[in-house]
């Protein structure tokens, strides 16, 4: 898409920092990173979002992911690294472009997870049904 | 693995909330979530992390991640969702045994990405060298 900053980077239009590619996917530094090494995969086709995507391309995606998490904990002597993919807006999507972060992670670096709570009772049951009834 | 709470929930040992179930996965609600519907998606088989999982399993976990998210969407009424995994306990993993996180997202709901800062001078290109010598 001719506005979308990652098929710029993708079509060499904007400069990165290229970690890894092959036929389906490219892999680069993000700019702006939570930690060092902190790199972004996407699909070289234009997809937004997990919904638009295919099952091989996200398996494709996944296996990058696999293959760079694995060289970043050799390269960076980092013993861990985090995977998050955001969909969509509401989730802090901001490139529609479907993408992978992986943040090399190392002790103390601070990071939190989200606050977690408990479900009340009864709740999770109700919760359950409304979701196993819409898989497909 | 005798002593791992996801494989006692493969079992049935654990009770869980299941959502979904085939020869290899196995999806379930997170019980203390962050939205309600936070789900885990787990191989069946008790691989610690990526490094551990065999490619054609975690391909048949996403394919599941993918499914569980369009339904966490339509049956909830949620805009979006994070997918998440944190890799080895330094990361952040709590439960040795691989999991994807599947957190349901409302707009404005609060819930912050990590901070994030520049590179220095030729910082950058040290760092994807290093990498790029492991792949």
């Amino acid at each position: 898409m001719e506005t979308c900053i990652f098929c710029k980077i993708l079509n060499k239009e904007i400069n990165s920092y290229k970690v890894y590619e092959n036929d389906f996917v490219i892999a680069f530094l993000d700019v702006l990173p939570m930690s060092p090494g902190h790199t972004i995969v996407i699909p070289k086709e234009h997809l937004s979002d997990v919904e638009e995507i295919s099952f091989e391309q996200f398996s494709e995606m996944t296996r990058a992911v696999k293959i760079i998490g694995e060289a970043m904990m050799k390269g960076l002597e980092v013993e861990g690294y985090s995977v998050f993919l955001d969909n969509k807006s509401a989730a802090n999507q901001h490139v529609p472009h479907v993408h992978f972060h992986i943040v090399p992670r190392k002790e103390g670096d601070g990071f939190e997870r989200w606050a977690q709570s408990a479900y009340s009772e009864g709740e999770a049951d109700f919760v359950a049904t409304k979701i196993s009834r819409e898989i497909n | 693995m005798n002593d791992c709470i996801f494989c006692k929930i493969v079992s049935g040992d654990l009770p869980s909330y299941k959502l979904y179930e085939d020869d290899d996965v196995l999806a379930f609600l997170d019980i203390a979530p962050v939205h309600p519907g936070h789900i885990l998606v787990i191989p069946k088989k008790h691989f610690k992390n990526f490094e551990e999982v065999p490619e054609d399993t975690l391909c048949k976990l996403i394919k599941v991640v993918k499914k569980l998210g369009l339904a966490l969407k339509n049956g909830m009424g949620y805009e979006a969702y994070n997918i998440g995994e944190n890799n080895d306990p330094l990361a952040g993993q709590i439960v040795p045994h691989l999991h994807f996180h599947i957190i349901p997202r409302k707009e404005n709901d609060g819930l912050q990405l990590w901070p994030q800062k520049e590179y220095a001078e030729g910082e950058a290109q040290e760092v994807i060298e290093k990498i790029k010598k492991f792949l």
